[in-house]
């Protein structure tokens, strides 16, 4: 009798939190919209991993062992052993982007880098909070607005606050139209998002298209190593887009494995959303520590536009909101800064520059991520 | 994690985060101007 209502007997409170909680990701998820298809696995797996002597997760049962959890196992050999389920995502990812309005644009490139300062100011005051170093660094990472990255990178760094990081990364991406109207208005007048910018699009050869990926995985892995797992796959996915003879595989990519590799990060990510792990001050901390990373990655573009204004003809000016869509969060950013220049000045369209800094911010964010994993283990 | 605080090592890990700042934003912007350098390259390449 004892074996039978063992599950209901063996559950604590802080379970029934992080059931709750997962309860609470679901709702976000089908009634508000937020990054459903992440933010839904993620709560069903949170509700999975806190039940009871649950059978996804690894357990001993008497008279035979330990068993082996499926949720366990994916996390083990998808995430723990070879960090294969982001690498994976981001091909598909790669196959999605379409890099024209970038390449017609390149000084946009600039505000790629200039969003990713968010990330080493986050570094440094997760530093003097006392967080370790390589929990400081996977924190500050979650500025790259671009999840899979997040994840490598806690993973990589053996993370005491893989989970909470993983959900913040992925719920802050879906609270961009919220996060980045508030921080560009902080620094911006109203006058400075009614500036309009012309659009004259330079047509774009085939031959840059594929040659595009190409150059960019040798420049970024030569600087940076580390960064050629997270480049090498997103720019693959590009390679397969561009090229022209594997429609079947671009689309595969941007659909099938996209969709299935999503799926099962969601859920996979759950694991280490048990509640021993979850439910502390530090998952707080985290949180306000990514709003602040986030928060400073698009101030940085906007101040990094304003800069390059003081050096640019009156009809060259830069429109300084373009800057904060050089974070990763693509395509909401370029469509935060088109509504917010549409609201300030009803000519005033922006989208193409934004989507040309938005999509520099998904290579910069990437790079980013590979030199975080480069210079930080000096530090250990 | 705040049971053990300490100021002294705080400080030095963020001392040293100052320089992974500098030495970061330094290579973002060294790999961003090459790719920009190689793409206005195509760019007049593909004028050509």
């Amino acid at each position: 009798m004892d074996v039978l209502i063992s599950g209901i007997t063996s559950i604590t409170l802080p379970q029934v939190i992080m059931m709750l909680l997962g309860g609470l990701l679901i709702y976000l998820a089908i009634k508000k919209d937020m990054e459903p298809s992440l933010l839904l696995p993620m709560g069903f797996g949170a509700i999975l991993v806190n039940l009871p002597l649950s059978g996804v997760l690894n357990q001993v049962m008497p008279g035979i062992g330990e068993t082996t959890g499926i949720i366990a196992w994916i996390y083990s050999v998808g995430i723990e052993a070879s960090e294969a389920l982001p690498l994976f995502l981001f091909i598909g990812i790669g196959a999605m982007i379409d890099f024209g309005p970038l390449l017609s644009n390149p000084r946009m490139l600039l505000f790629g880098a200039a969003a990713q300062f968010g990330i080493f100011l986050t570094f440094s005051v997760a530093s003097l909070m006392g967080f370790e170093l390589k929990d400081a660094a996977s924190i500050a990472i979650i500025g790259a607005a671009d999840g899979p990255t997040a994840i490598l990178v806690a993973n990589i760094f053996k993370s005491n606050y893989f989970s909470a990081i993983a959900v913040a990364a992925y719920s802050y991406m879906a609270l961009v139209p919220i996060i980045q109207p508030f921080a560009i208005k902080l620094v911006t007048t109203k006058k400075e998002r009614a500036m309009e910018m012309e659009y004259n699009p330079k047509g774009v050869s085939r031959t840059t298209r594929i040659l595009f990926p190409i150059i960019v995985t040798i420049v970024a892995g030569l600087a940076a190593p580390a960064s050629v797992a997270l480049v090498g796959f997103l720019m693959f996915g590009n390679l397969i887009r561009e090229c022209g003879k594997l429609e079947t595989l671009s689309k595969t990519a941007q659909n099938v494995l996209a969709n299935l590799v999503t799926l099962f990060l969601g859920i996979t990510i759950a694991f280490k959303m048990q509640a021993a792990d979850f439910l502390t001050l530090e998952t707080l901390l985290i949180m306000l520590l990514g709003l602040f990373a986030f928060v400073f990655d698009s101030i940085s573009g906007v101040m990094f536009a304003k800069f390059l204004n003081l050096f640019l003809k009156e009809k060259n000016k830069i429109n300084p909101m373009v800057g904060a869509a050089g974070i990763s969060a693509f395509p909401m950013s370029a469509r935060v800064v088109q509504k917010m220049g549409l609201e300030a000045n009803d000519q005033n369209h922006l989208l193409m520059h934004a989507v040309g800094a938005n999509v520099a911010g998904q290579i910069a964010s990437v790079v980013a991520g590979g030199i975080i994993l480069a210079l930080v283990p000096i530090l250990f | 994690m705040f049971a053990e605080y300490s100021w002294s090592t705080a400080y030095l890990n963020f001392l040293s985060s100052l320089k992974v700042m500098g030495l970061g934003m330094l290579t973002i912007f060294l790999v961003i101007g090459i790719i920009y350098g190689a793409v206005s390259l195509l760019a007049v390449l593909d004028k050509k």
